[in-house]
């Protein structure tokens, strides 16, 4: 064979995905499979589970397009990323306070956030662990990145959710219907009822009182069964993987794309519906190449902002207990 | 009062109960999820049924699955315990099966696996009495041999996933190896799946320009360049990927979406599968070894006649002896 020329990665969409538990690599894998990445490298502690994933991930790669995948402990890895996914955290100790929990997640991103960023300091960052909303404030405060590029999944997977369970009710395609769900991504989300419809058709205007306490067709149960969605299958399988790992990687094919796409995704929301304090929350964001490039301004009623500020409230408090 | 759902919509005709590309996968372990997943992404079926016995874990995998909907062409999916849910199948995937005991012997597992089939292949063919069946569960040349017995289906409709995934591993390391993309990378093992498969060396080429002749000793002992090495990492891969990770899915899961794209669409590409051997590379017994098959919505529809070398020749046979024995 004959060699023309040495062939060293400098264009090209590169990804890394820091965490290969369930979340972690689901993701990457949906990434793989959607051709959605050129070069994907996954980072944890665990060597050999590292190693084993890995060499499962390429032993696919005859089946698709080619990509590269690397895997290591060693950040310097993760080199030239144009996104950083978040997916390492820790789970709640039996008889753990909240507030000791969130310090740990804040320690645990201390030893990741600033790497990540000194190896790519260009990327974007996407956090994933939960509590996600809390947890991008805390990789924005560590990574020194202008806010648009600190990027939490948030209520992207509760929106998605939130439209498959409509679309049961409705009995069309859940990309038919549309519907978001903003704010603190799990059990105080909000949905936004005035914004629910299928070809343009609102609800709201079917059915005047869908989503208030006055529904007699109980819309309502509707984002309840969304809340109880994660317990629920926790409960039922153990952890969820697959509805977030298409929600992290629909996310990844518009910043890497620069496809600009409109999603509910945590960002910065101080100024936006009322909210005071420095805080990030989900919003419907268009995304691109460069981060959060706009927040879309929905109409809230009196109640939806009433709920976004009070979570905003609850996020800054527990904030400023925070050690970083 | 008529409630919103009606306000919206005004029915025409009634949807179709079942549609035209409806595949089941029978088991939801690692390797049934990531067949499940890989199919779904890749928006290879329109419609996706999990068969099981954990009524919980079924459940949950459904949940999660549908949840994700919203980012990807629709696909109906159902979950259960009850056959009748997989009725309608154009292909019916078989992930279930035991693992190896500590201590246990190879013939004790085959029983216990050759039990499990017994109550599921009948049922499958129950519902879905035109369904293509797609073995997974290892041993995956006996398994498959046993399905087709209990199926009652002709052969060409009974598939083993067979060397399917070790030649995808031969060709992802011989692509480390040159330094090309993996689909440029061409070449095949056959023969029974796992440690006694056949790499066909005569085969392995990149643009047509074969090792062979560019080192005429590469797979032999004399090789230098130890070719051979590399399909014992790929006999090794599983093991290896076992005790890293604890089992192996990826690479499976999207073996098998391949080979289920070839089916529903009737591409009809040709891949390495577990099929019947009688009367192929003078195999004498009636036992289900792999060898390269084209692939269409009936099944199997041709064989491809390699021409191997007598050393390859023979291990064939002796496979399909060992395999008969058990049989």
């Amino acid at each position: 064979m004959q060699t023309k020329a040495s062939v060293d990665t400098v264009y090209g969409t590169k990804v890394t995905v820091v965490g290969v538990g369930q979340v972690g690599i689901s993701i990457a894998f949906s990434i793989m499979t959607q051709g959605i990445a050129s070069e994907m490298t996954l980072v944890d502690v665990m060597e050999d589970k590292l190693k084993g994933e890995l060499m499962d991930l390429q032993h696919g790669l005859t089946f698709l397009d080619n990509m590269k995948i690397t895997a290591g402990s060693d950040y310097a890895l993760s080199a030239g990323s144009k996104l950083c996914i978040v997916t390492a955290g820790a789970q709640m100790r039996e008889g753990e306070s909240r507030l000791d929990l969130d310090q740990r997640n804040t320690n645990i991103l201390k030893d990741i956030i600033p790497k990540l960023v000194q190896y790519s300091p260009d990327t974007i960052l996407l956090i994933v662990s939960d509590p996600v909303d809390l947890l991008t404030y805390v990789a924005w405060k560590l990574s020194g990145l202008p806010k648009e590029r600190v990027i939490g999944s948030g209520t992207n997977v509760d929106s998605s959710r939130f439209r498959f369970l409509l679309s049961e009710r409705f009995d069309v395609a859940p990309t038919s219907i549309h519907g978001w769900i903003i704010g603190e991504h799990g059990d105080s989300s909000v949905p936004v009822w005035s914004g629910v419809d299928v070809a343009g058709v609102r609800l709201r205007d079917l059915n005047p009182a869908a989503g208030t306490s006055e529904d007699t067709e109980n819309w309502n149960s509707i984002h309840r069964q969304v809340i109880q969605s994660a317990y629920e299958i926790i409960r039922l399988k153990g952890y969820p993987s697959w509805a977030m790992a298409l929600s992290v990687s629909v996310l990844t094919r518009a910043i890497l794309n620069n496809t600009r796409n409109v999603y509910a995704v945590s960002t910065f929301v101080k100024g936006i519906h009322g909210v005071q304090c420095p805080v990030f929350l989900s919003v419907p964001c268009v995304l691109g190449e460069n981060g959060i490039t706009d927040v879309i301004q929905q109409t809230l009623t009196e109640d939806e902002r009433t709920q976004f500020q009070k979570s905003a409230e609850t996020l800054n408090e527990v904030q400023s207990n925070l050690v970083f | 009062m008529a409630t919103s759902v009606e306000k919206l919509k005004t029915e025409i005709q009634t949807p179709v109960a079942h549609s035209g590309s409806k595949v089941t996968i029978v088991g939801v372990g690692q390797v049934g999820m990531a067949c499940a997943f890989s199919i779904m992404t890749q928006g290879i079926a329109s419609e996706l049924t999990l068969i099981d016995v954990m009524e919980d874990k079924l459940k949950g995998e459904l949940m999660d699955m549908q949840h994700g909907l919203a980012f990807l062409g629709n696909i109906k999916m159902t979950a259960g315990s009850d056959y009748a849910l997989s009725a309608g199948s154009k292909l019916c995937i078989v992930t279930a099966g035991a693992r190896q005991r500590e201590g246990e012997s190879r013939l004790n597992l085959v029983q216990r696996n050759a039990d499990i089939l017994k109550g599921m292949i009948p049922k499958l063919v129950q519902h879905s009495p035109d369904t293509l069946l797609l073995i997974v569960s290892n041993p995956v040349d006996l398994m498959t041999y046993v399905a087709w017995k209990l199926s009652g289906l002709p052969k060409e409709r009974v598939i083993g996933s067979g060397t399917n995934l070790d030649s995808s591993r031969f060709r992802f390391l011989l692509s480390e190896r040159f330094n090309v993309a993996p689909n440029s990378t061409h070449g095949w093992i056959i023969g029974e799946h796992g440690d006694s498969s056949v790499p066909v060396w005569s085969g392995v080429n990149v643009a047509g320009v074969r090792p062979r002749d560019l080192n005429p000793a590469a797979g032999t002992d004399a090789d230098t360049e130890n070719w051979g090495e590399i399909h014992t990492q790929v006999v090794q891969s599983a093991y290896e990927i076992i005790r890293l990770k604890g089992y192996t899915s990826w690479a499976i899961g999207l073996s098998v979406s391949i080979l289920t794209k070839a089916i529903l669409k009737n591409s009809r590409n040709v891949f390495a599968v577990s099929t019947f051997v009688q009367g192929i590379h003078g195999v004498e017994q009636p036992v289900f070894l792999s060898v390269p098959c084209v692939v269409g919505e009936n099944g199997i529809t041709d064989v491809i006649q390699q021409t191997l070398t007598e050393g390859e020749r023979s291990q064939l046979q002796k496979s399909a002896a060992t395999l008969n024995e058990v049989q």
